[in-house]
């Protein structure tokens, strides 16, 4: 069966030595891989070896990020010396966006920039045409620009400026579309399921590795073949320009097709529909001791859901239940299995229940159901009982709830192996360390939360990162510094906090967590998030006072003072968040930096019901160009995998990673555990809504 | 089985810190749970007996051990199956629960949405079908079924389904027939009919992964 409706037109999961997706070989074409897509391939041709990611965001746009080692390349530098690299590690992206799908009778045309960030060494843009012949045949014709205009040019726009805009790492707008044009075509064949073949002509001259001696362009035709592996694996083998031959490996999963769609998790307890005589008698309410076995009952079977008491407040007519979920990824989940215990275990008389959701100990939603409606409801589609169900602020039906004996204090603890890693630097692309970190938190009252971390680590090569080059700096250096601190082998305090979490009013949230908040820095964090529960917009202030910490990372701190000017004690911003709908997320944070930098932050994630993001961000600060050093500004990408996507068992884990090419000290933060937008927010009506499907799993 | 799936989340888990010992009940996911799930991807396979052996025998031990209503369920495309105890009635809906916590919810014997199989039937419109199959009359009908996708949102399978009636038995049940047809989904239900109009034995359809699920009513 072929689940929801998705045009598979032109996909494809094969990528190109650029680790594009694509049938053909140094050459783009307008095939995309299926919307979520996310494909590593490793080639090895000429003289580089790349490594690429490729994110198919939407059915019509991807995005790539490559790293490539070049081996024998011959730089020209700044003031026109030459310098040999023996590897020289260069960072790309590529973005590519289909405006037209194929039709019968008409071929489906992308337009594509590779390499349109920084230096540029494959800086190249094209607008591709794709058309499929029956089932197994599919030919491209394009137009190129930079290096796919560098061999056999019928025409020219404009000319082609060669220059860095700034110190890389900035879009290189200048160069876009202009220069020499030149056609290419090729063609990919499926002889089986496993096995294609491709053929293409190249428009790329190799115009600077053919100079430094790297390759001998014989001719203009690579041939190549394709094979599939398996679901996840495919390996290609094919020819370069007559004189070398490559090699591709790659490996592809979708963020949209988890390991069982809907989870492994044990069936529900359904709903215990009353006898209508019950629902009038209200003689359970004289008599003694009957509230505290409901709530004894209540207690007992949410624990066997595996979902935690929190609070109980129960009334003739209504209930008002507050829970902790630890084990529910999709918070519908969660108050769903809970609504339908408390059809189980409460008086038939009680017609309005209330759940409220807890987190950090707040409050953070109240969901309120008339119990008929669940009887009703049970079989029907879960949007009915969406429309039914009522959400409102955590402020108006959350507070001043009776607590279980057994809600605070409560202490957590874990202890496990960890691994760190330190990438992007040109002398050892990959580094890292690994050890084992020992974490607890213990819940002392409500809002209250003391939490630490502490690590020792066993083995790694971080320390060897080097550190910045004196007399460069130009900011004070609030993260370029940081291998100074992955040095000592001592056990280190990654944190050690005391915070609290509160509701001050309707639609607010505050936060104020004081200690060693992270690795480098110790102070004060203050936030105020002002979010209702059915907005998708939130907008947030924090303000942080800091001290650097010791090298050591055990209690000492010490001097502010750097090379490149003293850090200053405050940072803080404005933040706006908007669900944008449609999978977007996006956020603007505008304020003041940890290097005493005042500017800006924009990020724009791709969000996946499930718990997927994949998302870019970039950092403008007054700091300039010149100042930042390498890369201009800061930027990065950032990726978060749910766990349950992976083990089909639920579980509110989450890895997280952000990668930067490049960390300077422009535009850095300090960092803060237990941010209140992303605690908020997964229990209100906006984000509940979009997987409320869970609500009857 | 989505093996690619499990395979990242296996590497990340193993290699970044959420393996070791915890009290935390949301930090339960180690990288032990998730290895074993990838050496033991389907739960345990049955070894010495078949499971349609296996059932068989269970479904005599539950008959004797309670009085509520009691069945089979087979799902011969996952090499398992279970006795079917009915815990839960709602208006017409039943919901039959088995040993290992997974149930079908039926009405009139016709399955309506299933819970902890994975890749479950949520919930099912099949007015138009039931009553022709409960009727024995042939025709034809609209059926939808609602699946959770892999984001966890709702997706609607319609289609259109036929019902024929297998000559008409003058003693004992009925055999009807179902064939339903949509968008890139084709299946075929079987129902055995009792003069009463219930649905006494079946194969229906349930998805791609589970297949058909085999149910019979013995009390």
């Amino acid at each position: 069966m072929v689940a929801p409706a998705q045009a598979q037109d032109l996909r494809t999961l094969n990528t190109n030595a650029y680790g594009t997706h694509g049938g053909l070989i140094d050459m783009p074409t307008a095939e995309m891989a299926p919307e979520g897509e996310i494909t590593t391939t490793v080639s090895h041709g000429a003289d580089a070896t790349r490594t690429t990611v490729t994110f198919q965001a939407t059915p019509r746009l991807s995005a790539s990020f490559r790293y490539s080692g070049l081996t024998g390349l011959r730089q020209r530098t700044n003031k026109g010396l030459l310098r040999l690299f023996t590897t020289y590690y260069d960072r790309s992206f590529d973005l590519r966006f289909r405006f037209l799908d194929e039709t019968a009778n008409r071929p489906a045309v992308a337009v594509g920039f590779r390499d349109f960030v920084g230096t540029a060494l494959y800086g190249s843009e094209y607008i591709v045409a794709t058309k499929s012949i029956g089932e197994d045949l599919r030919l491209t014709g394009g137009i190129g620009w930079g290096r796919l205009g560098s061999h056999g040019a019928f025409g020219s726009t404009g000319s082609r400026p060669n220059t860095i805009l700034g110190l890389g790492g900035v879009p290189t707008y200048d160069q876009w579309f202009r220069g020499d044009v030149s056609a290419f075509a090729g063609a990919s064949y499926d002889l089986t399921d496993r096995l294609s073949f491709q053929l293409e002509y190249s428009s790329d001259g190799y115009d600077r590795e053919v100079r430094d001696g790297l390759l001998d362009r014989e001719s203009s035709l690579n041939v190549g073949v394709d094979y599939k592996i398996g679901e996840a694996f495919r390996l290609s083998a094919y020819s370069l320009y007559g004189d070398e031959l490559g090699v591709s490996l790659s490996w592809t999963m979708n963020t949209k097709e988890p390991s069982v769609r809907g989870g492994y998790e044990r069936a529900p307890l359904p709903v215990a529909v009353r006898e209508e005589a019950a629902i009038a008698d209200l003689g359970w309410t004289l008599e003694d001791g009957t509230r505290d076995t409901i709530r004894g009952r209540v207690a007992k079977t949410l624990a066997k859901e595996e979902i935690e008491l929190h609070a109980f407040d129960l009334r003739a007519r209504s209930a008002r239940v507050a829970i902790r979920n630890p084990t529910y990824g999709m918070a519908p989940q969660a108050v769903g299995r809970t609504a339908r215990v408390l059809t189980r275990t409460l008086p038939a008389s009680v017609e309005t229940l209330t759940i409220v959701q807890v987190v950090n100990g707040i409050p953070s939603s109240t969901i309120t159901f008339a119990r008929s409606d669940l009887e009703k409801l049970e079989n029907a589609p879960a949007r009915d009982i969406l429309a039914a169900a009522e959400f409102r602020d955590g402020y108006t039906l959350g507070r001043d709830l009776p607590l279980q004996e057994d809600a605070f204090p409560r202490f957590y603890y874990s202890v496990g192996p960890y691994v760190k890693p330190g990438l992007f630097d040109p002398g050892e692309p990959l580094r890292a360390d690994a050890g084992v970190r020992v974490k607890g938190d213990y819940q002392i009252a409500p809002g209250w939360v003391a939490s630490g971390s502490v690590s020792l680590k066993l083995l790694g090569n971080l320390d060897e990162t080097p550190g910045p080059r004196p007399g460069q700096a130009k900011a004070p250096q609030v993260r370029s510094n940081i291998g100074l601190y992955v040095g000592e082998e001592d056990p280190k305090i990654d944190r050690l906090t005391i915070a609290n979490y509160a509701k001050p009013t309707r639609n607010t949230y505050s936060r104020v967590t004081a200690g060693y908040l992270e690795s480098m820095y110790a102070g004060v964090s203050g936030e105020l998030l002002w979010k209702p529960v059915d907005s998708s917009l939130a907008i947030g202030a924090e303000v942080n006072y800091v001290e650097p910490r010791d090298f050591d990372q055990l209690f000492d701190l010490r001097t502010r003072n750097t090379p490149g000017g003293q850090i200053p004690h405050v940072s803080g911003h404005l933040s706006a968040y908007y669900d944008l709908g449609n999978g977007f997320h996006t956020r603007v944070d505008a304020g003041r930096y940890l290097a005493g930098d005042w500017g800006a932050t924009l990020a724009l994630d791709r969000e996946f019901a499930n718990g997927w993001r994949v998302g870019v961000f970039a950092t403008k600060t007054e700091i300039s160009s010149d100042d930042f050093g390498e890369g201009s500004f800061d930027k990065g990408i950032r990726v978060t995998l749910p766990i349950a996507w992976g083990t089909g068992k639920p579980t509110t884990q989450k890895f997280s990673s952000t990668l930067r090419p490049v960390a300077r000290d422009g535009g850095q933060r300090v960092h803060v555990n237990g941010r209140l937008y992303d605690t908020v927010r997964g229990t209100h009506r906006p984000e509940m809504a979009k997987t409320w499907g869970k609500f009857w799993r | 089985m989505n093996v690619r799936a499990l395979l990242i989340t296996g590497a990340v888990t193993a290699g970044l810190a959420l393996a070791g010992c915890t009290n935390n009940p949301s930090r339960k996911a180690t990288a032990l749970t998730v290895g074993k799930q990838i050496l033991q991807p389907g739960g345990k396979k049955d070894t010495s007996e078949t499971y349609v052996q296996r059932v068989s025998r269970e479904a005599a031990t539950a008959l004797e051990n309670t009085d509520l209503p009691v069945g089979t369920v087979l799902l011969p495309a996952r090499d398992t199956g279970a006795v079917l105890v009915r815990i839960e009635t709602n208006g017409p809906y039943g919901t039959w629960g088995t040993g290992d916590r997974s149930s079908i919810t039926m009405r009139d014997g016709m399955i309506t949405a299933t819970r902890g199989l994975g890749d479950d039937l949520m919930s099912s419109d099949i007015d138009g079908v039931l009553s022709l199959v409960a009727q024995k009359s042939e025709g034809t009908a609209e059926r939808v079924q609602r699946f959770l996708d892999g984001e966890n949102k709702i997706y609607e399978v319609r289609t259109r389904c036929r019902i024929s009636v297998q000559g008409s038995a003058t003693r004992g049940p009925t055999m009807v027939r179902e064939a339903c047809r949509g968008d890139d989904v084709a299946f075929e239900n079987r129902y055995a009919v009792n003069t009463a109009g219930q649905i006494v034995e079946s194969k229906q359809w349930i998805n791609a992964r589970n297949g058909h699920a085999v149910v019979k009513r013995l009390r």
